[in-house]
């Protein structure tokens, strides 16, 4: 029997016995843990204007106010316009600290 | 794992902090991730404010309030949620290792500032789980309080494992950090055993005696 983490995810939160009441272990399947592990690099010209070169962000403004930022893919889909689509950010006011509220850094890079 | 030439190799469970995540476009002033979704980012100020606008508003029902409005946020999160990360590994996110998705989960939080979850298992048998949040957004901005003040987080957790588990479950308060807890703290389950768990939090009780006594209620 795996422990609840080696479940497939969906599985772990159907099959909980919420009534409290226990039930005979159902069949646990393998959970798929082999989808590619190496991302494809995002396209040039996309990562964010704080992740570039100090010197190089400010010689990339377009001073004549071209679009400073690429468009987004052609494949993705357009921005979406409900309400519901917005996600919320919390930013502390006053001086940033190195608590959880930070942007994560990038896992597992390994620059070449 | 080698690097690729002109490039890096990343493992590809990290899916909020990849460095293209943060979509600015400054002549519109706006920020998007990647599918679109539109970053609106706010400060304690505010969500002081807020809180304080809701209580005026609705005096005792404020808590249900900010619950109910947790779990409307709890429920496009987890869509999203789902339909980003399923684009992004290929599979299904129900398919994948719970240990992987909690993992994402965490760095979801991490990165949009909600705090750092922690999800624990041990009463999975007795059909109940607990989740634990440092670092909450809400109780630290609100400081000090006689009772918890994250009514917001319980709707929306409430939400995100009602949506998996496919069966309505409730989610209860039990920790706060505006009452000296170090986190806030929840038990999620069904609503008719939670029943009882704000009596028992105005009781003070702490959140191991309070799932203590819910498991013995069910056995």
């Amino acid at each position: 029997m795996p422990t609840p983490r080696r479940r497939p995810w969906g599985q772990l939160w159907a099959d909980a016995p919420w009534d409290g009441k226990a039930r005979p272990p159902a069949p646990v399947r393998a959970p798929l843990t082999e989808a590619a592990l190496i991302d494809t690099p995002p396209p040039r010209g996309t990562l964010s204007l704080r992740r570039r070169a100090w010197g190089k962000l400010f010689q990339a403004v377009p001073w004549e106010r071209r679009p400073i930022v690429p468009p987004l893919a052609p494949t993705m889909p357009p921005p979406a316009t409900s309400p519901d689509a917005i996600e919320f950010c919390f930013t502390p006011t006053g001086e940033a600290d190195e608590t959880s509220r930070l942007a994560p850094q990038p896992l597992h890079e390994v620059p070449s | 794992m080698t690097a690729v030439a002109g490039s890096y190799v990343r493992l590809l469970n990290g899916y909020f902090s990849r460095p293209d995540f943060f979509r600015e476009d400054v002549e519109k002033g706006t920020i998007r991730t990647p599918t679109g979704t539109r970053i609106c980012a706010l400060t304690d100020d505010f969500l002081l404010g807020f809180r304080s606008a809701v209580q005026f508003e609705c005096g005792k029902a404020t808590d249900r309030v900010f619950k109910a409005c947790g779990k409307k946020w709890g429920k496009t999160f987890v869509e999203r949620f789902d339909r980003e990360l399923t684009d992004h590994f290929g599979v299904p996110l129900t398919d994948v290792s719970a240990g992987l998705v909690e993992r994402c989960l965490d760095e979801a939080f991490r990165f949009y500032g909600w705090g750092k979850p922690a999800i624990d298992l041990t009463d999975y048998d007795a059909g109940l789980v607990a989740v634990s949040v440092a670092d909450p957004v809400m109780p630290t901005v609100v400081g000090a309080a006689d009772k918890p003040t994250d009514a917001l987080f319980a709707g929306f957790f409430a939400a995100v494992f009602t949506h998996y588990a496919k069966t309505d479950l409730d989610c209860q308060q039990t920790d706060c950090p505006s009452r000296g807890a170090d986190a806030s703290r929840f038990v999620i389950g069904l609503a008719a055993r939670l029943k009882d768990v704000p009596k028992w939090v105005g009781e003070n009780l702490p959140h191991t005696v309070i799932l203590r006594r819910l498991k013995a209620t069910s056995e």
